[in-house]
């Protein structure tokens, strides 16, 4: 039923640091560039 | 007397595989109708597994060129990935960003409560499945179906069956996964904490290029999540432009039912005894319970974590509404904030982190197939 493969998990950490880095990065600016547009335009 | 040979032929060719198929796919029906659990897809999905699973089934290809319509529907709808996009049309339409545009620093909530997908990546990695299988299966902890299909699709992936079951199982029961997390996960002083809400108002004019900025920055660092987040953000647009009610009101009503209709019905393909009933299969509704709770732990932490530095505390229960499950997940933490304290309103900010988490789960499904090669 498993087949543990220490290989398939290590190589599967950089997809994981990548992977979290970036979508922080990616909804940071989309948070950033939300927030300045608020402040251009004002309701 | 061959003619009435003939009607009882094909009562040989029942198995038991079969058999079983067809009282999972009953069994997802009574979940639906009974306990109210996403109908629109699991009747679909359990009505459908009955059709394939019949013995020699016309609904799907056999040997020797028998074409089934379930097959034409799959190649004309899933095979392309279209009926995922289009359903995203009507859900971008049913979206209120306005509790998250109130206060955009509640996307990083969403950002945080994707962790769940990575970590079950790793996971499945470690327990054997290839890459593709392993990404295929962390969309589960997505928690959103038409991502789910997308990227198991974009692997032609062979559990995609089960990965949906499992999906769309987890987000119906999404009130009985989170809480006992929640608790867990916090101390009943960070559950009492006291969040306001301000509701800023927010201009038409941002309403209208949030979704345009959000696609054009998604598009540029994960350029395979264009689609997904593109028709997301389409169906949004013509909501919040105000000069389009009727597609709007088309969107959200005709074009997401008729989807739905087709969708469940049409992943029943991958619903067949054979694919189906193998120790994957548990072994994936594993490991979509473990992303669903990672979700919800990754959202809480990054809650705690800005406390240790911020004098304006947050109430780290909204952090496990990140989760893309909308609008369960807001629900769910509203409700625990109240059973703590009956004057606690924190709706408006769990909604808020419950919208940024569909956005965020999309650009994490377009990470994975970004990172994770075919």
């Amino acid at each position: 039923m498993f087949n543990i493969s220490v290989e398939n998990f290590i190589n599967s950490l950089p997809v994981v640091g990548i992977g979290m880095l970036g979508i922080f990065i990616v909804i940071g600016l989309m948070c950033v560039l939300t927030i300045l547009f608020k402040k251009l335009f004002k309701a | 007397m061959d003619q009435l040979v003939q009607l009882f032929e094909n009562v040989k060719n029942i198995d038991a595989k079969s058999v079983v198929m067809i009282v999972i796919g009953a069994l997802l029906i009574y979940l639906a109708i009974k306990h109210d659990m996403e109908p629109s897809l699991l009747l679909p999905m359990g009505f459908g597994a009955i059709l394939v699973n019949l013995p020699l089934s016309g609904a799907i290809n056999q040997e020797g060129g028998e074409i089934g319509i379930l097959n034409v529907l799959y190649d004309a709808g899933i095979g392309n990935e279209l009926f995922p996009l289009l359903l995203f049309i009507g859900i971008g339409a049913m979206i209120d960003f306005g509790p998250l545009l109130s206060n955009p620093k509640l996307l990083m909530f969403g950002a945080a409560a994707q962790f769940g997908i990575f970590f079950t990546f790793a996971l499945a990695s470690l327990l054997g499945f290839t890459p593709q299988d392993a990404a295929s299966v962390s969309a589960i902890a997505t928690a959103d179906g038409p991502t789910s299909i997308f990227i198991s699709q974009y692997y032609n992936s062979k559990y995609m069956g089960a990965i949906l079951v499992a999906a769309y199982s987890y987000m119906a029961l999404v009130p009985i996964i989170q809480p006992p997390v929640i608790k867990m996960m916090t101390t009943k002083q960070e559950r009492l904490i006291k969040m306001p809400y301000e509701g800023k108002e927010v201009s038409k004019t941002v309403r209208i290029l949030f979704p345009i900025i959000i696609t054009i920055i998604a598009g540029i660092f994960a350029r395979r999540s264009v689609a997904l987040i593109g028709f997301l953000m389409f169906g949004n647009l013509i909501r919040e432009c105000g000069v389009l009610d009727s597609l709007s009101e088309t969107a959200q009503k005709v074009l997401a039912n008729l989807i739905t209709i087709f969708l469940g019905l049409t992943i029943s393909v991958r619903m067949v005894a054979a694919d189906f009933l193998t120790w994957e299969t548990l072994l994936i509704l594993g490991l979509g319970l473990i992303g669903f709770v990672f979700d919800t732990i990754g959202g809480i932490l990054l809650a705690k974590l800005i406390n240790l530095f911020s004098k304006k505390k947050v109430n780290p229960m909204i952090g496990a509404a990140g989760i893309s499950a909308f609008p369960m997940s807001s629900r769910v933490v509203h409700k625990m904030g109240l059973k703590e304290d009956p004057h606690n309103f924190l709706l408006m900010h769990a909604a808020g982190v419950n919208v940024s988490g569909q956005i965020a789960s999309v650009i994490a499904g377009g990470l994975i197939i970004t990172l994770v090669a075919r």
